[in-house]
């Protein structure tokens, strides 16, 4: 009876150590199993590991099987203590395999952050009285209608619940942020929800640069989001072979904190727009000017704006917007923010660059000015970060800034050559994992450097550039439309249909997806210098405009009929003489988005009435400020030849501008 | 105690089904079936900077050769000189096949160093702009392989470039040919400007 006791105890705390041998094992597999594709000699080390791990616990099994027979049939309690040992060491060894394995692919992978935290404000105008959630009463409150948006709609609706915001509120649907905003200025909306990250986005657009002291935020609302589940351009880049060519989106995220993992989106400021192909080591590069006038793909019936309006919608909804412009699909993203770029650039060790001129702008921090001087530079990161931000002080404004910022990707890329092995490049990776963020995994990443790595090793190239990038160029021009959703005239660009299909062929002829014309002919001269061509730069002999609804007021009636002939516009009158003093439709308007004719208000006074009266005042005006007497007559005509003049000059002017001085900054 | 044979059996049969599902995996997947294709220098002309490779194809290794006996002589036979290099740039520039990647641009040793780099980055945007990765050996495109060249009229002429002259330049016309169905239209013939520096020649100018 003793004996019997005494049996199943060894026997169970044997088995008992054998499944937590068996798990501990099965999981360090799993764990080491992760590091399968990176680059080098560790997948040898990884299948030899696996092999170990197997073989040692198929051996403890063996013994521990028997043990237990012997144990069993000799009815004695056996020795066991050394196969006690054998398995705790093999458990202590396993779990300390573990713990590393984690905190080696933590360290490498962290730059694709699985959690995004999303975070929403309810925001109303700072003159209005209201301090807390619970001063929120008899309000009319905007959200966004698309379902989707976690800081738009799904935060939004959680605080509503939770502050029973519905019971004494009205709560009104949006399409827009934008709409949204424009109410709240106009006082028709008393409060909204909107990212928290919304002032810079919209400090970026005419007639809200100064939203931080209008604005204020009531309550703020956080929540983590898996990435896999917000977006689908996690899960679609899985997977994917790094061999085949692939298109990168880069987006520059205006925010001077530490740390990507919130939901910064970029302000559409900086977006490059690259095609790879691993093949042929051919890259093309465009950089989108942010205020390309493009159908925004997130928005109801895809209307054009700004592209830099998509980013206030998300990554997915700039990435949309971008793919159905230029007809490709984006495999992968990275976004950088201004102290990532400065990490980045100072972790390669600087980086060398031709300044096209002498440049200021605020360091990472906005805490002082850092200059740059023209010609051929060592720039650490704050020098690169401010040949990226730059666009004031260039000519051509955004188009210059984004041909910075390409001469800065470029030297980066050359600076991969003096990257010595993985682990060096995998330590510069984690110097900016908190400040870049991105779907690409880390098998992908080690993937691309480990063709550079192959390159080098060739020595294939130490003269040449590792990369051929083909510069793209997306030729515009500027106008100045009414915004539907902002409800005022903003500057756009308006890029040329032509440009536009020259730059799709040459992204699609570097992925293989259209056939490429071979050059089989080579000529050089020491005395002619070699300048790379840019697609979609033209010159092309189309321009870029959409024509516009004219602004009618001030003209008479007959007047007011002749130029809405000319637009081919239909125009109904109230009243029947005077001048156009009322148009329903805004100045500026597309008139491909017409829908019916536009009512004009005349006044009541005849047009030589108004002239008189102008004229009167004007005189009027003018005796009180000058002693000098004029003929009132000659003094009327030229007025009124004047304003029309005027008027002739502002349609032309809205039609076909193309200074960057209006617009926005 | 000892276990019984049928026991021992099972066993022993169980350890070699697992243990050969391993290493047939490790097999399939452990062992890197592509081999990465390293070039490495097999002979060289010190004095000159002129090397060859062991990837390189086999017309411009024997060339290299003459080359060799053409510098090692103690006068040097210029016209000789100039015609064995106009051969060796020729057969390295056009012959595509035996370039790892793009980057790999042939004929380098023999362009000036002050036009080198546009020389290089004009190539990787024409001739050898879809040249694809060949690192693995797992390239299927046909690309062309220059099998002879033909040098031509060989002469003496002044050359003025950036601010220098050469009054004993060369200009030598070429004509080549690929291997069959390799080449299609791919250019034939060429004229070659090289001038004097130091004691070596360099190109500076090839004329279509």
């Amino acid at each position: 009876m003793e004996n019997k006791s005494k049996k199943p105890r060894g026997g169970i705390l044997l088995r008992l150590l054998s499944f937590i041998a068996l798990v501990v094992g099965a999981y360090t597999i799993y764990k080491i199993w992760q590091f399968r594709s990176m680059g080098g000699s560790i997948p040898k080390y990884i299948y030899l590991a696996i092999f170990l791990i197997v073989v040692f616990y198929l051996l403890i099994l063996f013994c521990v099987t028997r043990k237990l027979k012997k144990q069993r049939k000799q009815d004695k309690n056996l020795k066991k203590k050394g196969l006690y040992t054998i398995l705790v060491i093999y458990i202590i060894v396993g779990v300390v395999a573990i713990l590393l394995s984690r905190y080696v692919y933590n360290y490498a992978g962290s730059f694709n952050k699985e959690y995004i935290e999303y975070s929403s404000s309810l925001i109303t105008l700072k003159e209005k009285n209201c301090k807390k959630i619970t001063d929120v009463n008899d309000y009319t409150i905007g959200i966004l209608s698309n379902k989707n948006s976690e800081d738009g709609y799904i935060i939004p609706k959680n605080m509503i619940k939770k502050y029973k915001l519905e019971d004494e509120n009205e709560i009104k649907e949006y399409d827009s942020y934008q709409e949204m905003m424009s109410d709240l200025y106009s006082k028709k909306l008393d409060a909204m929800f909107i990212t928290t990250n919304y002032a810079p986005i919209f400090s970026s657009i005419e007639g809200y640069e100064d939203i931080g002291d209008k604005t204020k935020i009531i309550k703020t609302q956080t929540q983590k989001f898996k990435k896999s589940e917000t977006s689908k351009r996690e899960v679609s880049s899985r997977g994917k072979s790094v061999k085949e060519p692939f298109t990168i989106l880069l987006m520059g995220v205006d925010s001077t904190e530490e740390g990507l993992t919130k939901n910064t989106v970029a302000n559409g400021d900086s977006l490059i727009l690259i095609t790879f192909n691993p093949k042929t080591l051919n890259a093309t590069m465009l950089s989108i000017p942010r205020d390309s006038y493009v159908p925004i793909a997130c928005w109801s019936g895809k209307p054009e704006n700004k592209i830099t309006h998509a980013a206030a919608y998300g990554t997915d909804c700039m990435m949309s917007t971008i793919e159905n412009y230029f007809d490709v699909k984006i495999d992968y993203y990275a976004k950088i923010n201004f102290k990532g770029l400065v990490q980045l650039v100072n972790a390669m060790g600087g980086i060398d660059v031709d300044v096209p001129k002498d440049l200021c702008t605020d360091d990472s921090s906005r805490g002082g000015e850092v200059c740059i001087k023209e010609g051929h530079q060592h720039l650490d990161g704050e020098g690169a970060l401010v040949l990226s931000r730059n666009r004031k002080q260039l000519v051509n404004g955004d188009l210059g800034r984004g041909e910075n910022q390409q001469l800065v990707i470029k030297a980066m890329i050359e600076k991969i050559k003096s990257i010595k092995s993985s682990s060096q490049f995998l330590k510069i990776l984690d110097t900016i994992s908190n400040n870049f963020d991105s779907n690409f995994t880390t098998d992908q990443i080690l993937s691309f450097y480990s063709i550079a790595e192959d390159l080098m090793n060739n020595d294939l190239a130490t003269k040449s550039d590792l990369v051929n990038i083909q510069q793209l160029y997306l030729q515009g021009s500027g106008q100045m439309i009414y915004d539907e959703r902002a409800r005022m005239v903003l500057w756009n660009y308006i890029p040329v249909e032509a440009s536009r299909k020259d730059i799709i062929k040459a992204m699609k002829t570097n992925l293989g997806q259209v056939d490429h014309d071979v050059v089989k002919e080579f000529s050089f001269s020491i005395d002619e210098e070699y300048e790379k061509t840019v697609i979609g730069k033209g010159p092309y002999n189309t321009g870029a405009s959409y024509r516009l609804v004219p602004d009618f007021t001030g003209r008479t009636k007959e007047q007011a009929q002749a130029l809405a002939n000319q637009y081919g516009i239909r125009v109904t009158f109230e009243g029947s003489s005077g001048t156009v003093v009322e148009q329903s439709v805004p100045t500026s308007k597309r008139i491909d988005k017409l829908s019916g004719s536009i009512t004009l208000t005349l006044s009541k006074k005849t047009a030589d009435e108004e002239k008189k009266e102008t004229s009167n005042t004007e005189n009027k005006e003018k005796e009180k400020t000058t002693t000098e007497t004029t003929d009132s007559e000659e003094q009327t005509t030229g007025s009124d030849k004047e304003k029309e003049n005027t008027n002739t000059e502002k349609d032309d002017n809205k039609e076909t501008s193309n200074s960057e001085e209006n617009k926005e900054e | 105690m000892k276990l019984k044979k049928s026991v021992k059996r099972k066993i022993v049969i169980f350890f070699v089904i697992v243990l050969s599902i391993v290493a047939i995996y490790i097999y399939l997947n452990c062992f890197d079936k592509k081999k990465k294709i390293k070039s490495t220098i097999t002979s060289e002309i010190k004095s000159y900077g002129y090397v060859v490779k062991d990837t390189q194809n086999d017309a411009y290794k024997k060339e290299f050769k003459n080359l060799e006996k053409i510098l090692n002589t103690k006068k040097i036979d210029e016209d000789e000189y100039v015609k064995s290099i106009s051969k060796l740039f020729i057969i390295d520039f056009y012959s595509l096949d035996d370039k790892l990647a793009k980057t790999d641009i042939g004929g380098k040793d023999f362009v000036h160093e002050l036009e080198l780099e546009d020389f290089l980055e004009k190539a990787q945007d024409t001739l050898y702009k879809y040249v694809e990765n060949n690192l693995y050996g797992e390239r299927k495109q046909t690309l062309p392989i220059v099998t002879s060249v033909e040098v031509g009229k060989v002469k003496n002429v002044e050359y003025e470039y950036k601010d220098k002259k050469d009054e004993n330049a060369y200009q030598v016309e070429v004509t080549w040919t690929y291997k069959e169905n390799t080449a299609e239209g791919y250019q034939t013939k060429a004229t070659l400007y090289f001038v004097h520096e130091d004691k070596k020649l360099f190109l500076v100018e090839l004329k279509k």
